[in-house]
């Protein structure tokens, strides 16, 4: 498999979208001193924050647990919309101040 | 995490098409876990939920095309960690690892204000101080908020 097209609709949407993906890279490589499975990367892992309150300084902390130890680098991608469609930040200026108004 | 991290941020955009906001942690050791931390601003909106996924890379990093390597190795999803809220908190802090840390505050340096309940003087006494707040097991190096 190397090209994806796929259509989307955004929650609240009514127009549809669609991308399409360029060649896939390699999925879950073999770790390393290993010939079978499983590959998977994770095992189960927790979070935990600080407080809720909207506008107030926080943290979270994630444990991660893995089950291979060749990993060199992690992305942390945070969404700026949740899954029932609701917007986080109400403009690009507060986005900007959540990550980086410190 | 025996070295320190290394992490940038590429913000994302707020709308509802936009790209996530990603942070990428490069050139950590570790055995078979590890603790991530970081500091934010909760978002101004409240009744949504921040969530967080995170995509492991191994293999061989390119500074200039995928500092965090070329390999795709999993990915976890910390969904709906917790929802923002609009309420003003009981207590002005909350605690993690036996350390207890403000609510409010702008970050870095935090400034509180320390009253002194001496009264053996006659007389009541103010101060300012600066602190960092960091995890006393890990170190001023691996700071919550610092």
């Amino acid at each position: 498999m190397s090209n994806v097209v796929f259509m989307y609709k955004p929650h609240g949407n009514a127009q549809w979208f669609y991308t399409e993906t360029e060649t896939l890279p390699t999925l879950y490589s073999l770790p390393s001193g290993r010939s079978a499975g499983p590959f998977r990367g994770f095992l189960e892992s927790t979070a935990i924050y600080g407080h809720t309150v909207k506008s107030k300084l926080n943290f979270v902390r994630l444990q991660l647990n893995f089950n291979r130890t060749d990993i060199t680098g992690l992305v942390f991608e945070i969404p700026s919309v949740d899954k029932n469609g609701n917007k986080l930040f109400a403009n690009q200026a507060e986005l900007k101040a959540t990550f980086m108004g410190q | 995490m025996t070295e320190k991290a290394e992490c940038y941020v590429i913000l994302g955009e707020f709308d509802r098409l936009g790209a996530p906001t990603k942070i990428v942690m490069t050139k950590f050791n570790y055995l078979s876990s590890m603790n991530c931390r970081f500091a934010f601003i909760n978002p101004n909106n409240h009744n949504v939920h921040f969530s967080v996924l995170v995509k492991a890379y191994g293999g061989t990093s390119n500074a200039a095309l995928n500092p965090y390597g070329n390999l795709f190795m999993g990915e976890y999803e910390f969904n709906e960690i917790f929802m923002v809220t609009n309420n003003i908190p009981s207590t002005n802090s909350y605690t993690i690892d036996g350390v207890r840390c403000p609510v409010s505050g702008p970050g870095k340096n935090t400034t509180v204000q320390v009253f002194s309940a001496d009264t053996t003087l006659g007389t009541s006494r103010s101060a300012m101080a600066s602190f960092k707040i960091y995890d006393s097991a890990l170190g001023e190096d691996n700071c919550i908020i610092c």
